[in-house]
């Protein structure tokens, strides 16, 4: 794999991962082995913790479709190699909060996953990708989990950057779905029944 | 630390800034890694010779490795990998 062909993302968006039952069983040792030696790396490469352990959910019976996706990893590092954070001086420092979230993305238990991400002026500063705790049944209430969480975490950054005494009292949080968003806004509506 | 006059974090508990004026000097430790920097280096060097007398360590320089990340620090920013 050492000289395979790069690619700039580590995951499909287009197909999920399932059991793929009827899929070509491949051997259970060398998927494990390549598992835990992606694991190790995500202590210093970070952008993959969540792929690796989305293939990792699947490491009893693991079948070609994991394997191929394990592999698509392996080009991904591949192509990052010499890619890496830029945190450039003299940028104004505005924090924005971005949540997005899929609906039922993970096929087996039909729970959702949200992203989200922090950026301060022009530099990435925390990113999330996780597959929520609980079942949502619509869309506006998976994005609402995953702005929940940005927020979250909003509000630990806020305080970390009031500590190194930069005080910011409006951060905007972006979230891609209305109806997410006014739930937000009227939280005595929000589930109702 | 905080009898030097260096304040805790509030939510991170082992982030500790000490402010004199126009100057700010955080420092960051994570279990036996410390990294620290300041916009006044006689700052720096004050903390070094605190930390000098009081534990039995060594200076490792400016910043290239941190938990396991490539810190590359250039003049128009840093680039970390």
């Amino acid at each position: 794999m050492d000289k395979c062909k790069s690619i700039s993302t580590p995951f499909s968006t287009s197909y999920h991962l399932d059991h793929d039952v009827a899929g070509n069983p491949v051997d259970e040792t060398k998927y494990k082995g390549l598992i835990g030696s992606l694991l190790y790396l995500t202590a210093s490469i970070p952008d993959i913790m969540f792929v690796v352990c989305m293939c990792a959910r699947f490491q009893s019976a693991p079948k070609e479709s994991h394997f191929n996706a394990a592999k698509r990893i392996l080009k991904y590092l591949q192509g990052t190699k010499d890619v890496g954070l830029w945190y450039p001086g003299n940028v104004s420092l505005s924090l924005t909060g971005y949540s997005d979230s899929d609906v039922a993305g993970y096929k087996i238990d039909r729970k959702s996953t949200s992203g989200t991400s922090h950026l301060l002026g022009s530099s990435l500063i925390s990113w999330q990708c996780k597959k929520q705790s609980c079942v949502a049944l619509f869309i506006a209430e998976a994005e609402y989990i995953a702005t929940g969480s940005c927020c979250a975490q909003t509000l630990w950054l806020r305080q970390q950057l009031n500590d190194f005494g930069i005080l910011l009292n409006k951060i905007p949080i972006l979230c891609d779905n209305t109806s997410a968003i006014s739930l937000t806004k009227k939280s005595h509506y929000a589930f109702k029944k | 630390m905080t009898s030097q006059g260096y304040d805790r974090g509030t939510s991170d508990k082992t982030l500790f800034i000490k402010r004199k004026e126009e100057d700010i000097i955080p420092v960051q430790v994570y279990v036996d890694d410390i990294i620290f920097g300041s916009t006044n280096e006689e700052m720096c060097e004050t903390f070094e010779e605190i930390m000098k007398s009081e534990f039995e360590m060594s200076m490792m320089d400016e910043l290239n490795h941190f938990l396991g990340f490539q810190v590359k620090q250039l003049k128009d920013g840093i680039f970390l990998n």
